[in-house]
């Protein structure tokens, strides 16, 4: 151990050992330092690499012609806005509609909680490349809620769902509704629940206690959240292209034309530039006007901006505002019944039920309808199933291949979520409680590799892996998985880590418990909604990941999503429906285990 | 989640997936290829056919790789840095032989006489490209929708004629379509006409008249196919051997070949591969007449070589677009013409439709 008599003020010499929590509070920046290390090798130098391109011309000569072709029509430009807003609505729609069911879900008993969260979840393990097949199932022309109400009579003509703005949206949300939700409830879930009652006593009546208390703890959440959707929406191309009208035309879909079918990686450089420009405005918009504060603590920034000021102010003004209109409705109720109603056990809860059933219903849906598929004996993915067989699950429970491919993707997805997770707590807690402008650029450059289209990421890591020897190896793999991991899991728990009263540190301190055991016996067990959630979110995009393994890996080394692409590539078959469903049952198999042994503790 | 409901997880899910008693293939006495093909029912096809009695034949072991829809830029970060994660590319387009080959990406071979002699003339000659099979993009449609048949690409843009539009998205394929329906005769008539900016616009306001008609741009032949079969769009045009696997299913459909166009499918070798002349072993065996009947007979699609034809399953003639009622109606894709122009046709295409 350590020499422990070294004066006060003094630092030990170089040749002491240091514990490493006193390094990290002489030297707070070694908390990121691993994440930023990581980043800048796998990440900002090969990309970087391949930006540079936008300045040169197909001979090597500098020259700003690529960018001035950005220009020329007006094509570039009107897509990137249209991308930019259409991943604004899409942030907009899932944080509305998820901030109901993650509230359900923190104040659910265990059953209805266990309900809600597996239909939240569930959805997250059903590849890309189905839930969109599985969605025009439902919403289609001739999808079951067009085809149902016409023989119901419930409509007189089809609904158009889809390919317009609505198909785009209920693609979107259907697959980032749970990312907004679990990043949410994972704030919410630390939310003292007393806080509201301490309100309550005070004389608040219950709309001002839930807005002027519990809002403002949550929005940290709200504020991960929706950066992390809007991010990963900037970055979709794929949904929008089947569900969407051509005017949801998304930039990513324009630069990965350039890149894998015209083979002009200098242009497809600039679009990206333009897409990188674009997303820092968005973001420095969104810090003036509602400030990044919310998820990262102040900035060291102790005079703000006029601006900011009042828009702070003006923010807390119409929270004021909105829990004194809903206090209203309460005021006449007692008025119009006579007596005092909880309006709050009565009417909300029930709203507040059939609005998360709603979204539940939504979200598992589509996922269902691919259990019948899978037992169908067509050789086409299609709706209805036609004739019952076991085929598809003999094909793929006897092959190799899918047992190798489902096993290695686990490893691959474990191993990466937990390099992720030990990088990202550290850096998580840098970004929260120190006071530094990086901050913000930090975040940014965090949230590049989601948004930036995978194509380019995966070209980069290519050339950079060709030159040490790494294409084709685990290694490699799950490097460049990590790149997507890391941003889902620092950002959620950022989220939790923000609320995280520091005073319980210097309590456990102050009692001589040392700064691992406090990091492990008191902060680690608060958080652990958070951990859990970051986990969920790494795991999920190595688990999901296809672009970046199809270039880095070869020969024989498949991964699981690869083998569904190869099944889905030349056409849908009901084989990708068995996969799925099988892996439905282990999820739902899963959860229901976590459920009875964890009993009703809360767990993600 | 504690460490005992991990052990229960654990063992649910050894249930569910079990593990693999043997973990990847030892390898055989000879050497491996690994072919990037089009994957699902395409791969089945090949192994059947072609890569499984190639290895009895000759001890080399094929191993089906996948590699994405467009494999352009995996293949210029192959070849560039010397690292192969395949050693051919299979099911390649004549049109992106013709890119492989302007970009200096694809290795050539020379093919036996014989072998050589067998492929058609309009196919055979993009240096760097191996032609394997011939397939047809035509108007598809479904009768019931339509209520009667259709005769030519303008009947597409007829409004009289009931039914659901959808069209491939990019420039090619509907500025081919657009200048049919406009009246140009299908073949060199186009080309011609688009040497001048005028027939370019022709084409476009041909394009707009449809536009408001259509429910969906759809990008890729699965995704097509998945469309007609939801029974979400009753006309468009597309891949024959889609619709083929769609009525073998039972679904009402008709192919017009009339004024349809034909392409090559077939392989590429990543250029500076070392396996080469293991890759010509292969190709040389798939070109084979009686393989090739049998792929087309499966696969439903044309034969590169022109002896295979008599060796087609009778059953599927129908829907072969190397069968000469179908042939004859077609003309072959520019693929030259459409290389030089895939740029701007695309970028045209583009802010025409999200205008």
């Amino acid at each position: 151990m350590t020499d422990r008599t070294t004066i006060p003020g003094s630092w030990p010499r170089s040749d002491r050992r240091l514990p490493l929590s006193e390094l990290l509070a002489r030297w707070p920046f070694l908390q990121i330092a691993p994440l930023l290390t990581f980043l800048s090798v796998v990440f900002v130098l090969p990309v970087g690499g391949i930006l540079v391109l936008s300045l040169f011309d197909a001979h090597g000569a500098l020259t700003l012609e690529n960018f001035s072709r950005v220009f020329k029509t007006n094509l570039y430009v009107s897509v990137l806005v249209r991308t930019i807003q259409t991943a604004a609505w899409a942030t907009g729609i899932c944080l509305t509609l998820g901030y109901p069911v993650a509230y359900a879900l923190s104040k659910a008993n265990a059953g209805v909680r266990a309900a809600i969260l597996t239909s939240v979840l569930v959805p997250l393990w059903t590849s890309f490349l189905i839930r969109n097949l599985s969605l025009i199932i439902i919403f289609g022309r001739r999808g079951l809620i067009n085809v149902t109400g016409l023989k119901l009579s419930w409509l007189d003509h089809s609904i158009a769902f889809l390919y317009n703005w609505n198909g785009v949206m209920i693609g979107l949300s259907s697959s980032l509704l749970p990312l907004a939700i679990i990043t949410m409830y994972s704030v919410m879930e630390g939310i003292e629940p007393n806080l509201e009652k301490a309100a309550s006593t005070l004389g608040a009546r219950p709309s001002h206690g839930f807005w002027r208390v519990y809002f403002p703890l949550s929005l940290p959440g709200v504020a991960a959240g929706g950066i992390l959707i809007f991010v990963s929406a900037l970055g979709f191309f794929i949904t929008p292209q089947l569900l969407g009208s051509p005017r949801e035309t998304m930039i990513a879909q324009l630069i990965i034309e350039q890149v894998t079918e015209v083979l002009h990686w200098n242009f497809a450089a600039a679009i990206s530039a333009m897409l990188l420009l674009a997303t820092l405005i968005s973001f420095f918009l969104f810090d003036r006007v509602v400030g990044m504060h919310i998820l990262t603590g102040e900035e060291g920034d102790q005079h703000p901006s006029r601006l900011n000021r009042m828009l702070r102010r003006g923010g807390m003004k119409l929270i004021n505002g909105i829990s004194w209109i809903t206090a209203s409705f309460g005021l006449v109720a007692e008025k119009l019944t006579g007596r005092t109603v909880k309006l709050r056990q009565r009417v909300s809860r029930p709203i507040l039920s059939m609005v998360s059933l709603a979204i539940a219903l939504f979200l598992i849906l589509p996922i269902f309808c691919i259990v019948p598929i899978s037992f169908s004996n067509s050789l086409l993915f299609g709706w209805p199933p036609q004739g019952f067989s076991l085929r598809w699950y003999t094909s793929v429970l006897s092959s190799p291949i899918w047992v190798l491919a489902f096993w290695r993707s686990v490893g691959i997805a474990a191993i990466t979520s937990l390099m992720a997770i030990a990088i990202a707590i550290p850096a998580a807690l840098f970004l929260v409680r120190q006071k530094t402008r990086a901050k913000f650029l930090i975040i940014l450059l965090l949230t590049i590799p989601i948004f930036l289209p995978h194509i380019i990421t995966a070209v980069a890591l290519f050339y950079a892996y060709a030159r040490f020897g790494l294409i084709g190896t685990w290694v490699g793999l799950i490097m460049g998985h990590m790149v997507f991991a890391l941003p889902y899991a620092t950002m959620s728990l950022m989220a939790v880590l923000k609320n995280y009263n520091r005073s319980l540190d210097y309590a456990a301190w102050t009692m001589g418990a040392s700064k691992f055991k406090t990091f492990r016996y008191i902060m680690l067990p608060i958080i652990k909604p958070g951990v859990y959630g970051a986990f969920l979110f790494a795991f999920i995009q190595s688990f999901d990941e296809v672009t970046i393994s199809l270039f880095v890996t070869g020969g024989s080394f498949t991964t699981l999503p690869k083998q569904l692409y190869q099944q889905a590539v030349y056409g849908a078959s009901p084989e990708l429906a068995a996969v799925s469903t099988l892996l439905l049952a282990l999820i739902l198999g899963f959860m229901l285990i976590a459920n009875s042994v964890g009993g009703t503790s809360r767990r993600v | 989640m504690n460490r005992r409901q991990f052990v229960k997880i654990a063992a649910l899910s050894g249930a569910t997936f079990p593990l693999p008693a043997i973990v990847g293939r030892a390898s055989a006495a000879g050497e491996t290829l690994y072919v990037a093909d089009a994957g699902g029912a395409y791969t089945e096809s090949y192994k059947k056919v072609i890569y499984t009695p190639f290895t009895a034949s000759t001890g080399i072991d094929v191993v089906p790789v996948v590699r994405p829809a467009q494999a352009l830029a995996q293949m210029k970060t192959m070849v560039e840095t010397q690292n192969y994660t395949f050693d051919v590319h299979g099911a390649a387009g004549l049109d992106e032989g013709v890119r492989y080959d302007a970009e200096g990406l694809s290795e050539r071979i020379e093919l036996p006489r014989s072998i050589y002699d067998d492929l058609p003339d309009s196919i055979r000659n993009v240096p760097g490209f191996y032609p394997d099979s011939v397939a047809a993009f035509a108007t598809v449609y479904r009768p019931l929708a339509t209520k009667r048949d259709l005769k030519r690409v303008a009947d597409i843009w007829d409004m009289s004629i009931p039914g659901v539009r959808s069209l491939r998205t990019g420039g090619r394929d509907n500025i081919e379509w657009a200048l049919r329906a406009d009246g140009v005769p299908a073949g060199p008539a186009i080309i011609n006409e688009l040497k001048t900016k005028a027939g370019w616009e022709r084409a476009f306001r041909k394009l707009d008249e449809i536009k408001p008609k259509i429910l969906t741009w759809w990008s890729t032949a699965p995704q097509s196919a998945q469309l007609l079969q939801a029974q979400e769009i009753d006309i468009t045009a597309t891949y024959a051997n889609r619709a083929a696997t769609l009525i073998r299913q039972g679904e009402n459909l008709k192919v017009l070949w009339n004024e349809g166009y034909y392409t090559a499918y077939g392989y590429v070798i990543p250029k500076g591969n070392p396996k080469v002349h293991l890759v010509q072993k292969l190709i040389e065996f798939s070109l084979d007449p009686k393989r090739q009947a049998a792929l087309a007979s499966e696969l439903m699609q044309g034969s590169a070589s022109k002896s295979a034809f008599e060796f087609i399953d009778k059953k599927v003639l129908e829907y072969v677009p190397t069968q000469p009622d179908n042939f004859k109606q077609m003309v072959p894709l520019d693929v030259a013409f459409w290389g030089e122009n895939l740029t701007k046709s695309n970028e045209l295409f583009n802010q025409w439709l999200v205008k």
